[in-house]
């Protein structure tokens, strides 16, 4: 059975997608990017900007792009759009280590359990 | 096609990984660990195959977490434990960050103690934690430093 992987932005509607469909990080960013209208803006690698990050099996929040897409693939669970001013909300907020923020559960979309 | 940057600031360690394909020898399948840093709002990964000294290693590190450290002082402060073990007990004292790792039998110990190759083997995940909460996990680094002064 196909699972979708829900993407999330705050202010927004949650999207569903077919991480397979995508062959490579470009095209999911392109996609993603232009879905939540926010085109152009996930390709930057500025330091201060949008940043794409994921919740992976182990249920860590990583930032999208640094495993080989395969590898991505496999372990992603659920994205988030995070905006600038989000980052740095977060950065002021996890002064407890490794945080386990709130908003962070995602659930699948197939139904599967915690 | 990426982006060429002069900066590897942000640059990805997939995309560093594509570029050094070709230098990379043997059955390199790579070595992505999950860096988390103390206060970073996400985790990153890095390959340590990619690196062959722990000064490399603390330089990438160190441009990584950039963006999430308030003043330059941190990044260099992991730079120099790197280098010179006599910076330990300032680092621990100080707010600054310390590098520690898991290794294969769970234990989460301080980066820099082992050769090498034997810590890019034996290195499972990797932590930044704050200085002030590494004094406790590294009794038998304090002594070597104590020793030396």
């Amino acid at each position: 059975m196909r699972t979708y992987t829900k993407v999330y932005k705050r202010g927004a509607v949650g999207r569903s997608i077919d991480i397979t469909r995508y062959s490579n990080y470009e095209e999911l960013k392109h996609d993603l990017a232009r879905r939540f209208g926010i085109e152009g803006q996930l390709e930057d690698r500025h330091r201060i900007g949008w940043k794409l990050v994921y919740v992976d099996h182990e249920n860590d929040v990583l930032l999208v792009g640094d495993d080989p897409w395969e590898e991505f693939v496999n372990c992603v669970r659920c994205i988030k759009i995070l905006s600038p001013q989000e980052v740095q909300q977060m950065s002021l907020d996890g002064d407890f280590g490794n945080a386990n923020l709130p908003n962070q559960a995602c659930s699948s979309s197939d139904g599967g359990n915690t | 096609m990426f982006a060429v940057q002069k900066s590897s600031t942000e640059e990805s360690s997939h995309q560093k990984n594509e570029k050094n394909s070709m230098n990379m020898n043997g059955n390199n399948n790579g070595s992505f660990v999950k860096v988390s840093m103390d206060g970073a709002p996400y985790l990153r990964k890095v390959d340590l195959k990619m690196y062959n000294s722990y000064p490399q290693l603390s330089d990438a590190l160190a441009k990584m977490f950039s963006s999430f450290t308030i003043g330059s002082c941190e990044s260099e402060g992991m730079k120099d434990f790197f280098m010179n073990e006599r910076a330990l007990m300032d680092v621990l004292n100080s707010s600054d960050y310390v590098p520690t790792y898991e290794d294969k039998d769970g234990d989460w110990m301080l980066v820099g103690d082992v050769p090498w190759e034997m810590f890019v083997e034996s290195c499972k995940r990797l932590r930044i934690m704050k200085g002030k909460e590494a004094i406790g996990l590294a009794p038998r680094a304090m002594e070597k430093c104590k020793n030396r002064s």
